[in-house]
């Protein structure tokens, strides 16, 4: 891509793309569609946070909607409850999961690869089954419906639009504050445990710290998400935070890129689109996503857009490699600046 | 004058194995300090001792004064010890640049909220990683290759991003584990007068060799371990003629 799309050509199309995505309501008003941008957008932010834990930090998790549910649940039993305001119970959603995220964070100290996998896969399981027998919290099977719609400062959201924009809105809090971490001296030492743990801890990074936070984080964002998703569908049940669940948001991440977040959003995007186009043999949605996945890792084992950064995107990438001895004159005049004062 | 670095009767044992017996090493600040022995003979498990990675069955390791036996890894790296690793270890994905930044993590106060919602303070922050990280690259000529890959680099610019990312960490002691491994005679002779430059700039040198020119050259003192014992402790000219020392690893001239 860097050589044949020159820089503004791809800052314009970027823009272009997010004026498109901006005023879909305006040209497509049609609800379905609507419904389905709402979907890729609110899958865009899952991925991005799941992205954090497997491709930023290398750990797999196939327990991603576990924090979806504590977050759909905790926002939906709050405002059902309590009567709370949806900016209040999202808040609560996002400090629940959070916790949890700790919990599933601490084994990740001790285990790796395939060993979290397995216990990230029985946690999702614990979560559901939870949600499943606690009747008298969650009416278990039945689900809970009626779930209020957000007010938001004193805005009722209602229309498939207004949906669409507060999932977008989410979706730009989301990117805001990854991109941030990733591109910080944070999501430095987060790639440097991918990389290799042992030599990240000699560098003097702290290793199970940043393993508890990045799981935290993401678990928190997730949760967000959680809280719109149960205000958004109106009913939640734990059938819609199960493996398969994970195992899509996955699918997602590995599609799109593992470590790069722009992925993410077109896994997301291209995995939530699919299955509505063959709606028709939504019987082999499974299969479908198994072959995707398949003939990418043969022929693209890095994802579509690999470790692509946004400011690649837009051709803003800085370089600061330099000849070194133009390196060299700088160091001197700097050594020099030093001893002066 | 007090030792930088002391160990006091460390020993390392795996299972029913003696790694590392009863070993006592003083390095002194300033001095270049080499750790030989035939392979086996624990050189790098005292390293990993040293380091923090191994806990010792017995004796303690003190730096600067301060015992450090038990403490976290990462710690230790902050309290300015820092080490390359006998295979090579960068984070070979990354950029070199982004390994150098990488090794000054642990001078740099990371905020969570700092970062992720970009406060002040982080940009300047960053600027002064860059611009330190990129000082050190300078140094060692390989500031034109800041934006590449790091294992896309020649093996011996490799071994040299691995020493710098050490030196990035602002340790004043260096654990160098075979820093010659693999390489042919002109890259060891850069290599001799960049750990000589290091020297000069005021680091402490504690090193594993096999390649003798390269370690008589540059030591002050040596140590040699056989089967996890030290038979043999000197100048690099009583080492030579050390019986002990050439019966267990230089061997006789024929």
């Amino acid at each position: 891509m860097k050589k044949y799309i020159k820089p503004e050509a791809r800052a314009a199309i970027c823009l272009l793309l997010i004026v498109l995505i901006g005023a879909l309501p305006f040209y497509m008003p049609n609800k379905y569609f609507i419904r389905v941008a709402t979907l890729c957008v609110m899958y865009s932010s899952l991925a991005m946070s799941l992205n954090l834990i497997t491709g930023f930090m290398g750990q797999v998790s196939l327990g991603h909607a576990a924090f979806l549910g504590i977050g759909a649940y905790t926002s939906a039993i709050l405002s059902d409850r309590m009567g709370w305001p949806f900016l209040v119970t999202m808040l609560c959603a996002v400090a629940v999961a959070g916790a949890f995220g700790v919990l599933i964070g601490v084994p990740s100290l001790r285990l790796k690869g395939s060993y979290l996998a397995i216990v990230t896969l029985g946690f999702c399981e614990v979560v559901r089954l939870t949600e499943l027998n606690w009747m008298s919290l969650t009416r278990g099977p039945l689900g809970m419906t009626g779930i209020a719609r957000p007010v938001i400062f004193g805005y009722q959201i209602k229309s498939n639009r207004d949906y669409y924009f507060l999932s977008l809105f989410l979706l730009a809090v989301i990117l805001f504050l990854l991109h941030n971490l990733v591109n910080s001296y944070i999501g430095r030492a987060v790639m440097a445990v991918r990389e290799d743990d042992i030599a990240a801890d000699a560098c003097g990074i702290n290793v199970r710290r940043y393993k508890v936070m990045v799981f935290t984080v993401s678990s928190a964002l997730t949760g967000m998400v959680g809280a719109f998703y149960a205000h958004y569908m109106r009913f939640i049940d734990p059938s819609a935070f199960n493996f398969e669940q994970s195992t899509s948001i996955l699918s997602m991440v590995i599609l799109g890129g593992l470590g790069g977040l722009p992925g993410s959003i077109l896994g997301a995007v291209l995995l939530t689109i699919l299955p509505e186009a063959l709606r028709d043999m939504s019987n082999f949605r499974m299969l479908i996503y198994g072959l995707v996945i398949a003939v990418m890792m043969i022929f693209r084992p890095q994802g579509i857009l690999g470790r692509t950064t946004f400011l690649q995107m837009l051709g803003i990438q800085k370089s600061y490699a330099m000849s070194n001895a133009e390196a060299e004159k700088r160091y001197l005049n700097q050594t020099e600046a030093k001893e002066d004062s | 004058m007090e030792a930088m670095l002391k160990l006091e009767g460390v020993t390392q044992k795996f299972g029913g194995l003696v790694a590392v017996a009863d070993l006592n090493i003083d390095v002194y600040q300033g001095e270049i300090v080499g750790l030989i022995g035939p392979n086996g003979a624990g050189k790098s498990t005292t390293f990993n001792v040293i380091t923090g990675v191994y806990l010792p069955a017995e004796g303690k390791v003190f730096f600067e004064g301060n015992e450090i036996t038990g403490k976290p890894i990462y710690e230790i790296t902050r309290r300015g010890i820092a080490r390359t690793f006998q295979n090579i270890r960068l984070f070979q994905s990354l950029s070199v640049l982004n390994n150098v930044q990488i090794g000054m993590h642990g001078q740099i106060k990371s905020s969570l909220w700092q970062a992720m919602l970009n406060l002040p303070g982080k940009k300047k922050k960053e600027q002064e990683v860059i611009e330190r990280a990129m000082s050190l690259l300078a140094m060692t000529q390989l500031a034109s290759h800041a934006d590449d890959r790091a294992d896309s680099l020649a093996y011996g610019s490799q071994r040299r991003l691995e020493i710098v990312r050490a030196m990035a960490s602002g340790a004043k002691l260096l654990l160098l584990d075979e820093p010659a491994a693999g390489m042919n005679e002109q890259e060891t002779n850069e290599l001799l007068t960049f750990i000589l430059s290091l020297k000069g700039r005021g680091y402490t040198i504690l090193l594993i060799e096999h390649d003798m020119r390269l370690v008589m050259s540059l030591c002050d003192r040596i140590y040699v371990q056989n089967q996890g014992r030290l038979i043999a402790s000197g100048t690099p000219d009583e080492i030579r003629n050390n019986t002990d020392v050439i019966d267990a690893y230089l061997g006789r001239e024929v």
